[in-house]
């Protein structure tokens, strides 16, 4: 709520009615979670719950962390592997949970804000802006907590999927989770920051007649795609720091969304909370990038098709190259597609 | 900014038509964003469907509201920017007040450039004079017709109503809204000034400032197809719809003595009966002033009934006086026609035989020097024995004025009855009566059934400076000679009741009258109203009043006739609540020949608390809908057929329209960036071995 409420300065009810929608969403999410949970790899024989005593004829190994921590999309070796986990059943399970997390954030902060307007004199606008900016700092750092909150949960799940799992290895890494999460928490504040926007711009009229800016909408949708990017970042990073203890990661990104909220109390001069949120997105991508093992040369073997020349032996082609980047990619698309298709 | 108005909607009859309006006060929050485009216009009144027999009047939008580009017409020419010139219809016009008139309804009406209209009231009223009834009001529904002096039918002798320009009775099939607020007006021109007023010749550039007026309306074609359409939902739908009402609510009347209003009194008793009409009407839904037309009549008639009463030999009297009060009969005579209509058939304690005589009030505030016209039937001239008993009338009449500012004069014997509640009696019975107006032949009032029709016009002047509680006890110049005028008529209806004493002590009191025109002009809420009204009722007093007869009943205007005519001519009794609430447990009560009401009493001045009593009176409601409902006979030429449309949402608002490029710009722009998003997720996802491996360092991953 913090970023969103902030958006056109004036939002005071938009929190509660948010909380409101909000549980419907919170239903919704765990029925979905209710459902794929039961979907833990194990015999039919043995419920989940039972499964600790070995039983014969399977083997299980457990506490060898042998499994890749990343994710390795077109292994080719894999019978000597961890399974790779099918994409799709287990980060559908994540994001609503992180967006159910995401949700129970905005309901607190909500209903703290509510109850200070409720408390305070509506006519004192320096009092009024004061806690809306209050309510937004503290709306941050309640977003923050959470993601810490749940990332202690996904630690404990983790260790359950491992337990429960055939071969010692969780179906899913903690970067897939945090990546996943990151996703969930910026889908669904997107959505709560567009939904009201999106119902009121279908018209017949458009922002303006108090003397607000034409682009509001526009100005809005990019704001609501730069929150979306960076909470996926920071879902990356803020993880990535608790695993391996780097506080000063964690504090980055809570530094980060402190800033990219605050900016927006530059609205409605729009280039003062757009660019530098933009400017925030690029150096969270990067850092992200660079620690989900990403780097400078992947970068360019990426855009400079190494993969999809199929006679590149690792010596990276020269800048120059006239066909790349955009012939490579129109042709490692062709030959995703063919390659798709030949593995069916 | 006129905008942040909150709890507003609450006009008088809208607690009553909750189902009308049910999102009306809800409308004026929204959430933030809609705060930003929008501006709600908080007081109007819009132009509802009202169907007869064979016709449908009034005004309605799309079923999603009607939206349109505003423009400002406040000279003739203005109108050919809309109509020819500007290039982004269609038009919301916003119309001046004058030039609210047939000739631009009309040219407006032709086009399609034109999607609504938004009329603001003019100030000072039209002096050309403005009414949207028709020249002949209630033409067919009245006596005269092809077999009853076909002469005097659709006023070929006199046209009643000259400046009448029909426009009330005229179809429209866009939206038309009263801006009732002087401030609303100036937010939407000064919107209109911003954005578009034309530069250089050229139309005016985006954003352009537009206004949408929301007033769907669900019945169509005629009051046989609605009621078909109702009765139709009720028989075979489990949740039925109704899509128009009857326009009903109740006359109320009262006697001088007592009678059992159960039963039926003797047939040799005789009554004259005093009746007026207590609606009005105006082009705009629940704007319905009606100063002249209505309560200048009525607040006399009270008066006189005051007086009567008063009178110390009235329980002697030879006559029984019946006051009557009538509703609905601005739509062809509802409230009459149903009296006469339940006499007829024995649905009412008094016989059409029983009525010795009937004296009619109908306008009698813009008196030209002090002439009262003293209307008659010229058929009934032809009859001997009418033509007697109507000489006795117009006799007695004449006499009581003596000595009274007030000088009564004949209209004479050759035109017609102006439109008016005898007609309907007439037509059942030749009962001999008399209809005292203030014009002679054509009405005084220039406002006959308009938003104009408002205390200035009937010259109710208050000097500045004065607190509600002072401006109700101030007497006005019209309140006394309305004060003479009914003096006149209680002096005379004691004569025709057979009185003998000496007249001199019956008296109206201008205070009386002053408080009564205050009360139905000005402010129902003030402190006398207060206190003469049943506790429960005190949430129904709204502020400024109007007298439009609706379809949920009873309204304000009938309430409050019946608490007045009570206090006037009731008396105080001493019973408890319970006693006063249940007469017929109460020995001695005689509940058939008497109504108790409760009533809540006047404010102790120095504390907050009321002293109720219970008050004790011969005041009675009888059902005013026209037979024609009752009887089925949807499509009547007898029995008026008017029905009101149902609705579900009015309201009005201003914005900003953007235009088309922005629109589609924004809509490209978000097409690109999703295409580009899915080109980008789907090579990140299908080079991810590439990007997120790390070659150098094989060893971290650990197969």
């Amino acid at each position: 709520m913090g970023t969103a409420g902030a958006h056109g300065g004036t939002s005071t009810i938009r929190g509660t009615t948010s909380a409101h929608r909000g549980t419907g969403t919170i239903t919704g999410s765990t029925g979905a979670h209710g459902g794929t949970s039961t979907r833990a790899p194990v015999p039919s024989r043995a419920p989940p719950v039972l499964a600790v005593a070995p039983v014969p004829g399977h083997q299980y190994h457990y506490g060898h962390h042998q499994c890749s921590q990343w994710h390795q999309y077109r292994g080719t070796t894999r019978a000597h592997q961890c399974p790779v986990p099918g994409t799709g059943p287990r980060d559908g399970l994540a994001v609503p949970r992180r967006a159910f997390f995401w949700l129970v954030s905005l309901l607190l902060s909500s209903l703290i804000w509510f109850i200070a307007v409720k408390a305070s004199d509506p006519r004192d606008e320096a009092l009024q802006r004061g806690l809306l900016i209050f309510g937004v700092m503290f709306s941050v750092l309640l977003q923050e907590a959470f993601r810490f909150l749940y990332y202690k949960l996904l630690r404990k799940a983790i260790e359950g999927l491992v337990a429960l799992s055939e071969d010692g290895c969780s179906p899913i890494s903690i970067q897939q989770m945090a990546y996943v999460a990151g996703v969930g928490f910026g889908l669904m504040s997107g959505a709560f920051s567009m939904i009201n926007l999106l119902a009121d711009a279908l018209g017949p009229g458009t922002v303006g007649i108090h003397g607000d800016s034409q682009l509001y909408f526009l100005t809005s949708a990019f704001m609501t795609m730069v929150l979306i990017f960076l909470h996926t970042f920071w879902g990356i990073l803020f993880f990535h720091g608790c695993e391996n203890r780097r506080w000063w990661e964690i504090a980055a990104v809570v530094v980060m969304h402190l800033a990219v909220s605050g900016s927006t109390f530059w609205n409605p001069l729009y280039v003062g909370s757009l660019v530098p949120s933009y400017l925030l997105m690029a150096a969270a991508a990067v850092w992200a990038y660079l620690l989900s093992g990403g780097s400078a040369q992947n970068l360019r073997r990426f855009l400079l098709c190494k993969s999809c020349s199929e006679t590149g032996t690792g010596d990276p082609l020269g800048p120059g190259d006239p066909v790349c980047p955009f012939g490579c990619w129109v042709l490692g698309w062709g030959k995703g597609l063919l390659g798709n298709e030949a593995r069916r | 900014r006129g905008t942040e108005r909150g709890d507003e909607g609450a006009r008088p009859g809208q607690s009553t038509q909750c189902w009308a309006l049910p999102s009306f006060p809800g409308s004026c929050q929204g959430n933030s964003v809609e705060r930003k485009i929008y501006i709600p216009l908080n007081k109007t009144a819009p132009c509802v469907r009202l169907l007869n027999a064979t016709h449908q009047i009034g005004c309605q939008s799309s079923i999603s509201g009607d939206t349109g580009v505003i423009h400002v017409v406040e000279k003739e020419e203005d109108l050919n920017w809309v109509l020819a010139d500007g290039p982004h219809p269609p038009y919301m016009i916003l119309l001046d007040g004058n030039l609210f008139n047939r000739k631009v309804l009309m040219q407006l009406k032709g086009t399609s450039r034109v999607s609504g209209l938004a009329v603001s009231i003019a100030k000072p009223n039209p002096p050309q004079g403005f009414s949207p009834g028709l020249k002949c009001p209630n033409d067919g529904f009245g006596v005269y017709s092809k077999d009853y002096g076909p002469q005097y039918a659709h006023c070929n002798t006199t046209v009643w109503n000259p400046v009448g320009s029909g426009l009330s009775y005229e179809d429209f099939d866009f939206p038309i809204f009263l801006l009732e607020d002087a401030n609303e007006t100036q937010v939407i021109k000064q919107c209109y000034q911003d954005h578009n007023v034309p530069r250089d010749g050229s139309g005016p550039e985006y954003p352009l400032c537009a206004m949408q007026l929301f007033s769907h309306m669900h019945a169509v074609t005629s009051t046989v197809t609605c009621m078909r359409r109702n009765s139709i939902q009720n028989t075979f739908s489990i949740n039925p719809e109704t899509v128009c009402d009857p326009l009903l609510d109740y006359n109320v009347w009262s006697t001088l003595q007592p009678i059992n209003s159960s039963g039926k009194v003797d047939r040799e008793q005789e009554v004259i009966i005093v009746a007026t009409r207590i609606d009005s009407h105006s082009f705009f839904w629940n704007i319905a002033p009606g100063a002249e037309s209505a309560v200048s009549s009525f607040v006399t008639h009270l008066a006189a009934a005051e007086a009567l009463h008063k009178a110390s030999d009235v329980h002697s009297l030879q006559r029984n006086v019946m006051f009557t009060f009538f509703q609905g009969e601005t739509f062809d005579y509802i409230g009459s026609s149903r009296m006469v209509y339940d006499m007829e058939k024995d649905k009412f304690p008094l016989r059409l035989d029983n009525i010795h005589s009937f004296v009619e009030l109908n306008q009698v505030a813009l008196r030209n020097g002090s002439v009262l016209w003293m209307h008659t039937d010229p058929v009934s001239w032809m009859n001997e024995s009418v033509q007697t008993q109507v000489r006795n009338l117009l006799d007695i009449l004449s006499n009581s004025s003596v000595g009274a500012n007030v000088t009564l004069q004949e209209a004479g014997y050759s035109q017609p009855l102006p439109p008016s509640s005898f007609q309907r009696f007439l037509r059942a019975r030749h009962i001999p009566g008399v209809v005292l107006t203030d014009h002679q032949a054509a009405f005084q009032n220039r406002y006959y059934q308009s938003m104009y029709d408002t205390p200035e016009n009937i010259r109710m002047q208050y000097p500045e400076g004065l607190s509600p509680e002072e401006t109700l006890e101030y007497v006005t110049d019209t309140a006394k000679s309305l004060a003479e005028v009914a003096t006149v008529v209680a002096r005379a209806l004691y004569r025709l009741a057979g009185g003998a004493n000496n007249t001199s002590a019956i008296q109206a009191d201008p205070k009386t009258v002053t408080r009564m025109l205050y009360g139905f002009l000005i402010k129902m809420n003030n402190s006398w109203f207060q206190s003469i009204i049943k506790p429960d009722l005190k949430g129904i007093l709204g502020d400024v009043p109007q007298h439009y007869v609706a379809v949920s009943s009873p309204v304000n205007t009938t309430y409050l006739v019946h608490y007045v005519l009570a206090n006037l001519t009731g008396t105080v009794v001493n019973l408890t609540k319970e006693e006063c609430l249940n007469p017929d447990k109460t020995p001695n009560a005689e509940k058939e020949l008497y109504d108790y009401a409760w009533v809540q009493g006047s404010l102790d001045p120095n504390s907050t608390t009321r002293v109720p009593y219970c008050v004790r009176s011969t005041v009675r409601l009888s059902k005013a809908l026209s037979p024609a409902f009752e009887l089925r006979q949807w499509g009547s030429t007898e029995y008026s057929t008017w029905t009101e449309s149902r609705w579900k949402e009015i309201r009005a608002r201003i914005f900003l329209v953007a235009s088309k490029e922005l629109e589609i710009i924004t809509l490209v722009v978000g097409i690109a960036i999703l295409v580009f998003s899915l080109l980008a997720t789907h090579f990140i996802n299908a080079k991810a071995d590439v990007l997120f491996s790390i070659p150098r360092d094989p060893g971290a991953v650990a197969y």
